[in-house]
């Protein structure tokens, strides 16, 4: 595994560099390097299906920090929806057809923290890899945002380094109080439950209030609709599709540990909270990037009381839930980069009969709001069944609350469909359509969407090993 | 006893090469031999500090002097840093010679520290050091004198009360070795550590008594303020060490909690300070005040972990801040002076605006880069000794300081057409070597903490 | 899994009206879809092969399991829908005279018609549920389908999000159930549930049944669902898809009586004829009477569920799709010979043998007629009816909705009689499709009784039917009097009118309230995530400006720092000295 791992690393680290010098092909370089480290991946998945490897390499004996990567069932899958979205990220994301040669090395260096963070058993080099993935969208932000972007980006990194900063007084907590002091995650899992009782406290709040800030569960979300608007079409993809999922990453690590069982009831109030907030939030927002924002702050409070439930079922909820959430997130917020750039317009107000002036893109984005509230046969139902009978099994009626925040999203979504899609009332005029490298994503997505909504054991299998 | 003479000869040359080569270079007025010459001195030095940190030797050397490993690990960062600095100084200071011969003598004050056995030669390295680095900036023009001044000032103020302190000890302690002086010995001894402390501290930017350090740092030139951060203030530290755990061993349990206090205090100083700057050099100024923070925090943990832990850190943030200070000393004199100036940094020098958010990124401590280790281990070794608050505290100041080099990176990524600036090439020199180490380190921290855990073994 | 190839046809003329954009082709290959379907109905009938599992995947430790049936609830249902679907695509092949869309139109229809075969065989909740979501969209994008009519497109949005509410609602129970029972088969639901957490699930699926039905209060949306084609209200918000409702309870029947939800079932019900029946008396659009009428059709049939007779649902159940089909069928022959004239008042009937007929075959089997099919129905569900309070109310209804009825008939009739005016010639298809759909009517009603033996259906006391008839010639003979002599002063009928219309206002407000609440609750909560942001701004930039006051501090002179030092020493002095 390790020798995969690094070697991922390495290609897109070269990728960077040959990006810097070789600026006009800078886009093919990182969409080369994003297929490889993809392949390799399927590879390194393939080698843990077949035969569960985890190796590891002697780092830094001095903090009993080994530079171990191994897949787990749940890390298998973020791993690949992470690979998938991020090569379509570099594929087709750029619908502003601006900053190639940042785009392309922050794609890598993006890539570079995602595997790192989901192979890696330590959960120092966990945190290693969480912060490059900030840096990385924070450049993101930053370089190739509209014109809000500096306010946004600064606001963002604020807010995830103190989430990181938490982690971090975690971390740290661990590796001095636990006996063998040593940061790998199974050998936290099963030591965890030793310690002394305020250490356990400190650390569970410390790696919460991480966790959730990471995936904008209310009141630590103040960053995320800023930080999805003004960034690029792809900032967003990554933004939502994989950063966000180090978040819910980390909540099942947290919840794995022994030290969170009896909090549960608190962390699903405190996300069914979330959702509904962002339910309301959602319906006053005039900007479909907005829109998208918010319901992806939904889906992680969702995706939070999936975990908060703590059962076998609502944990496969979870992490197929991560999986479905960032396809469709990714394909949403494609579809959206793309209306921008034909319509030059996201106003729900001003955006009339898009399925005439731009076909294929308004079926894509209705697949992927569909998707998000969980229509049949696209993966969204099945995590939605797997999350609430999950929820419902550990909390009974109040499982059942986040649904209230999926009406009224749902209910907003088909109000944009039906007047920004079909309305054919004054409608809005289309300059351009997609071209070749947009609707590669769009059917990429779509296809898998839709394949694994219909097929889950793609995921499940995969998840239960 | 052959290789410990080589070794003598090894870490003597270099001081003979470095006064006679800079004395010829003011007589002859060549530039190029006052920096061939320091530049070699400085080499052989850094060498002979290689092999004895290697060989784990100990060597004593006329009678008051012991090369050991630990003053080897500080020579060979003086030498580095040295060398940065003087290529520096060789690309923007018109009296380069003169420049040349006072960091010679300034490194032999250095040395001297690194290598005491007593009291006495740190008060001579101190004066050493503290004189030549006045004169250094006062060779430069008269804009400088008040740096210059204030500098000597408070310097000699500083070397007084050490004077004093060593005074009030003497009797227990006739020959001023650096040995322990024993217990309870009562008041004197302890007006004398806290003597000590209020000198140490003011070497080492430690509040109150670091107030001079942003304008003296604004004032002087770039490359002088360089090897004041980056070198004369890690040398303090090691002077603290030798007298905290050296001297005053029996005494730790009585000083711990204060050295606590004034990291902490010495941490916020320095982060609040920065968050409003606007002046790019009283910026950075004031990061380095809250970087010798964080190694109190080694200090006060005081064991092995801790002390290793302070060593990492001094030798990382000896480059980093050498780094900054060449880039704002190359900002500078393109006109570039407070924040706001940094618009479109990286349109006008891509090199400059990435090496920048990368040195800080790596004093906020970003993983990946070397700053993140050094806070680690000694946020571990805080409270695997049982010091909770200075780690929480530490991590917090982490995050404040984001705020500030934030700002600093916002400004330099936005996109506005200006003139293009070119890099210079001594100046991307330094800069490359020191993300070298950066980087090199970040990634790989092993060796690096290796070397400094054996020098902290021959700390008691 | 033999049954799901009853789907298939279906989904192929879905995808390919999609992909062969021609608009002239898509009307035959929906056509033949429809044929080929009604022949694999047939040979299922005769190959029954019972019920069928199919493992999809695993959720924990238990295997989510999807179940067909083709039980005689189930291949009923199937073969009715088979054959109205058919009928509706030979019809719209005549009405649909739009140059562009009809390709869209086809497919959307099509993919309707296989979700609606795939309720009907669906034996698990999940199977169902899938059903119950696509033919919701399929409805969303049919209602909408004149897209240049702001009205028609506000209309499929009001559908869409009561149909969520009750998606979700229905998703609610099934998570409640499976809590419990680990399995979603209908037989092991119907075997083993209990408990409170059942009850509230059963509440909830009943909840969900309801929105799908447009009962009480969830009803406004059948009526503003009218603005789509003619086709579509005949095919889905008759005869179909507002039926599934009622289908699941009725599968889920035994469960449901179990946990007491028959009480809310007649109420439901109950509530929904009465608001329907005056609402149908005051309107005065052709197809929303029809559509008021098929609410009351579906209240009927949950009344009768809720006393616990399925058979006589059941009965109602299959005349009211033909008869239901067949009424919105000559509505819009009616609208289209009139050029799309929806008000009764103005529009002319015709006389002509060719279109009265079934005109009257329709009119008269809603009514429940003797001996056509609806007397059946509506007299089996009287029948059903044990308490006397609720019979006494039906009674009245029966008046009233015999008079609607057949205003809706004579008005345009009486307008005819009076203007004369000639029409012109109706499509060929849609005459026939309405043809076909007549003998289908009255063939129902003669040969009901001989399938599967006369001993399965329920027993029609004569003195309900007696009782029955008598209501609606009472309601005949009002209506005739009123609307085709127009003898009693209209005045006093419009004053009666008038304030019937005013009571249903308040009634058909439920979702104005809903959206208002949401968007109230979400001005509420933006205006909170403005002060968060605020306090987080201010108390970041009061902890920021604390560096420009110490900053103040730093003045350079070095008196100040002097002073410091000294300070700083003799406080370093002193604290040492105290230890």
């Amino acid at each position: 595994m390790v020798p995969l791992t690094l070697a991922i690393i390495a290609i897109n680290i070269v990728a960077i560099v040959f990006a810097a010098f070789v600026r006009g092909r800078a886009k093919e370089i990182s969409i080369a390097s994003a297929a490889l480290s993809l392949a390799i991946s399927l590879y390194m998945v393939f080698l843990f299906a077949t035969s569960g490897a985890q190796s590891s390499v002697t780092y830094i004996p001095y903090l009993n920090v080994a530079l171990s990567f191994g897949l787990s069932g749940i890390s298998s899958v973020l791993l690949l929806m992470a690979e998938i979205i991020i090569l379509v990220t570099a594929v087709s994301g750029n619908t502003e057809r601006a900053g190639l040669l940042a785009s392309s090395a922050l794609i890598s260096l993006f890539q570079i923290s995602a595997v790192g963070l989901f192979t890696s058993t330590n959960l120092l080099l966990f945190f290693v890899f969480w912060d490059i993935g900030i840096v990385a969208m924070f450049l993101m932000i930053n370089l190739l945002g509209s014109e809000m972007r500096h306010n946004a980006s600064v606001n963002f990194v604020l807010y995830e380094l103190f989430a990181s900063s938490m982690l971090l007084l975690a971390i740290i907590l661990l590796y001095a109080y636990l006996p063998a002091h040593s940061l790998n995650i199974g050998y936290i899992t099963s030591a965890a439950g030793s310690l002394p009782l305020y250490i356990k406290t400190i650390v569970l709040i410390s790696m919460f209030i991480a966790f959730m800030t990471n995936m904008a569960i209310f009141p630590m979300h103040l960053w995320l609709p800023d930080a999805y608007t003004e960034a690029s079409t792809q900032g967003s993809m990554l933004l939502s599709g994989v950063l966000t999922k180090f978040g819910g990453y980390g909540m099942l690590i947290l919840f794995a540990l022994p030290i969170a069982a009896n909090y549960t009831g608190y962390v699903a109030a405190l996300a069914i909270v979330s959702v509904v907030y962002a339910s309301f939030m959602l319906i006053k927002q005039k900007d479909l990037k907005r829109v998208i924002a918010y319901s992806a702050m939904l889906e992680m409070g969702v995706i939070l009381v999936a975990v908060a439930a703590s059962n076998s079922i609502a944990t496969e909820g979870a992490v197929y839930g991560m999986f479905s959430q960032g396809l469709s997130m990714a394909l949403a917020f494609l579809a959206v980069g793309v209306i921008k750039s034909i319509y030059d317009e996201r106003n729900i107000d001003r955006l009339r009969d898009i399925v005439s002036g731009a076909r294929s893109t308004a079926y894509m984005l209705a697949i992927a709001m569909l998707s998000i509230i969980g229509f049949p046969f696209t993966s969204g139902f099945v995590s939605e069944i797997l999350i609430f009978f999950g929820s419902t099994q550990s909390f009974e009626l109040y499982g059942l609350l986040p649904l209230v925040g999926i009406l009224v999203m749902g209910g907003y979504f088909y109000h944009i469909i039906s007047r920004c899609f079909l309305s054919r009332s004054r409608p809005t005029k289309a300059g351009g359509s997609p071209d070749i490298t947009e609707r590669f994503g769009f059917y990429a997505l779509s296809v898998l969407i839709v394949l694994v909504g219909v097929l889950p054991f793609l995921v499940l299998g995969l998840l239960k090993l | 006893m052959i290789i410990e003479q080589l070794a003598m000869l090894l870490v003597l040359l270099p001081f003979a090469v470095m006064i006679l080569s800079s004395c010829v270079a003011i007589r002859s007025k060549s530039r190029r031999l006052a920096l061939w010459g320091s530049l070699a001195g400085v080499l052989i030095a850094a060498f002979g500090a290689t092999i004895v940190m290697d060989l784990g030797l100990s060597i004593p050397l006329l009678g008051y002097l012991t090369v050991t490993p630990l003053s080897a690990f500080f020579l060979f960062l003086a030498s580095s840093g040295t060398a940065l600095v003087e290529i520096l100084a060789f690309r923007y200071s018109e009296q380069f010679q003169e420049f040349a011969f006072f960091m010679s003598l300034s490194f032999i004050g250095m040395f001297l520290i690194a290598a005491a056995q007593s009291l006495l030669p740190i008060i001579i390295g101190f004066e050493l050091m503290t004189v030549s680095t006045a004169f250094m900036m006062l060779v430069h023009g008269r804009k400088r004198a008040e740096a210059a001044i204030k500098l000597f000032i408070f310097g000699s103020l500083a070397i007084a009360v050490f004077a004093f302190a060593t005074a009030l000890i003497l009797q227990y302690n006739p020959s001023l070795s650096l040995s322990a002086i024993p217990q309870y010995l009562g008041y004197i001894a302890m007006v004398s550590l806290a003597l000590f402390l209020v000198a140490l501290g003011f070497e080492t930017a430690s509040f109150p008594f670091n107030l001079w350090i942003p304008d003296v740092y604004q004032g002087a030139p770039a490359f002088v303020t360089a090897a004041l951060a980056g070198i004369n203030k890690k040398i303090a530290f090691l002077a603290l060490i030798e007298v905290l755990f050296f001297v005053f061993t029996a005494y730790f349990t009585s000083f711990y909690r204060i050295v606590e206090v004034l990291a902490i205090v010495t941490m916020l100083f320095g982060n609040i300070l920065a968050l409003k700057q606007k002046n790019l050099k009283r910026l950075f100024a004031y990061s380095s005040i809250s970087q010798a923070g964080y190694i109190l925090v080694g200090i006060a943990v005081g064991t092995h972990a801790g002390l290793t832990a302070s060593l990492f850190y001094i030798f990382a943030h000896s480059f980093m801040i050498i780094g900054v200070f060449a880039i704002v000393g190359f900002l500078e004199s393109h006109g570039i002076n407070t924040v706001d100036d940094c618009n479109s940094l990286y349109s006008r020098n891509a090199f400059i605006a990435v090496s920048l958010t990368l040195i800080m990124l790596s004093m906020a401590g970003i993983p990946g880069l070397v700053g993140f280790f050094g806070k680690f281990i000694l946020f571990t070794s805080a409270i695997s000794a049982g010091m909770y608050w200075l780690a929480v505290i530490g991590v917090l100041n982490s995050f404040i300081s984001i705020y500030y080099y934030a700002r600093i990176v916002n400004a330099s990524f936005q996109r506005k057409n200006e003139r293009t600036i070119l890099i210079d090439r001594y100046v991307q020199m330094v800069v490359v070597f020191a993300l070298a180490i950066i980087i090199t380190f970040g990634v790989f921290p092993q060796p690096l903490i290796s070397m400094a855990s054996a020098a902290a073994s021959f700390i008691p | 899994m033999l049954a799901l190839f009853v789907v298939l046809p279906f989904v192929l003329s879905g995808v390919l009206a999609m992909l062969v954009k021609s608009d002239r082709l898509a009307g035959p290959i929906a056509l033949a879809a429809g044929l080929v379907s009604i022949g694999l109905v047939g040979w299922l009938y005769l190959n029954n092969p019972g019920m069928q599992a199919l493992t999809w995947f695993t959720a924990g430790a238990y295997p989510i399991t999807l179940v067909t049936s083709l039980s005689q609830l189930h291949i009923w249902f199937l073969a009715l829908i088979a054959f109205m679907s058919t009928m509706v695509i030979l019809y719209s092949m005549g009405f649909m005279d739009v140059p562009s869309e009809r390709h869209a139109y086809f497919s959307e229809i099509s993919f309707f018609a296989a979700g609606m075969m795939l309720f009907a065989i669906g034996a698990d909740l999940i199977t169902l549920f899938v059903g119950w979501e696509l033919i919701g969209f399929a409805s969303y994008l049919l209602i909408g389908f004149w897209r240049h009519r702001e009205s028609a497109v506000n209309a499929a949005r009001k559908a869409v999000i009561v149909l969520l509410i009750g998606d979700l609602l229905m998703f609610s129970g099934i998570a409640l159930l499976w809590v419990q029972l680990h399995s979603l088969s209908l037989a092991y639901i119907e075997a083993n549930a209990s408990g409170y957490l059942a009850s509230a699930a059963a509440l909830f699926i009943v909840a969900g049944a309801l929105t799908k039905s447009a009962q009480f209060p969830f009803h406004e949306w059948l009526t503003d669902a009218m603005e789509g084609p003619t086709p579509v209200s005949a095919l889905l918000h008759s005869s179909t898809m507002v039926k599934a409702g009622v289908f699941l309870a009725m599968v889920l029947l035994p469960f449901l009586i179990k946990a007491g939800m028959g009480p809310i079932l007649i109420g439901a019900g109950l509530i929904s004829v009465i608001v329907a029946v005056v609402n149908a008396l005051s309107s005065t659009h052709i197809k929303r009477i029809l559509a008021y009428s098929t609410i009351e059709d579906m209240g009927l049939m949950f009344i009768a569920l809720g006393f616990g007779s399925l058979l006589a649902a059941f009965l109602l159940f299959l005349f009211q799709t033909l008869y239901k089909g067949l009424a919105f069928m000559n509505a819009g022959e009616l609208t289209k010979a009139n050029n799309d004239e929806m008000d009764i008042r103005k529009l002319v009937g015709s006389t002509r043998l060719a279109i009265i007929v079934p005109v009257i075959i329709g009119v008269a089997s809603l009514a429940g007629v003797f001996p056509l099919g609806g007397f059946f129905g509506k007299a089996a569900v009287d029948s059903a009816v044990s308490n006397y309070v609720v019979y006494a109310v039906l009674m009245l209804v029966e008046v009233v909705s015999s008079m609607y009825i057949f205003r809706w008939l004579l008005v345009p009739l009486s307008n005819r009689a009076r203007s004369g005016k000639s029409l012109y010639n109706e499509p060929r298809s849609m005459v026939m499709a309405v043809y076909i759909v007549s003998i289908g009517v009255v063939a129902s009603s003669l040969v009901w009784p001989y399938l599967s033996g006369s001993s399965r259906w329920p027993p029609i006391s004569l003195l309900d039917g007696a009782t029955y008839t008598l209501m609606l010639l009472v309601g005949f003979a009002l209506s005739y009097a009123l609307y085709y002599k127009r003898i009693v002063a209209a005045r006093k009928m419009r004053s009666i009118l008038s304030q019937l219309s005013d009571i249903s206002i308040p009634i058909n407000t439920f979702y104005g309230f809903v959206v208002w609440v949401a968007s109230k609750c979400g001005s509420a909560v933006d205006e909170f995530e403005y002060y968060l942001y605020s306090i987080v701004k201010v108390c970041g930039h009061g902890f920021v400006n604390i560096s420009l006051l110490f900053e103040r501090t730093q003045d350079g002179s070095i008196n100040y720092y002097l002073v410091m030092f000294i300070v700083g020493a003799i406080a370093a002095v002193v604290i040492f000295s105290v230890i």
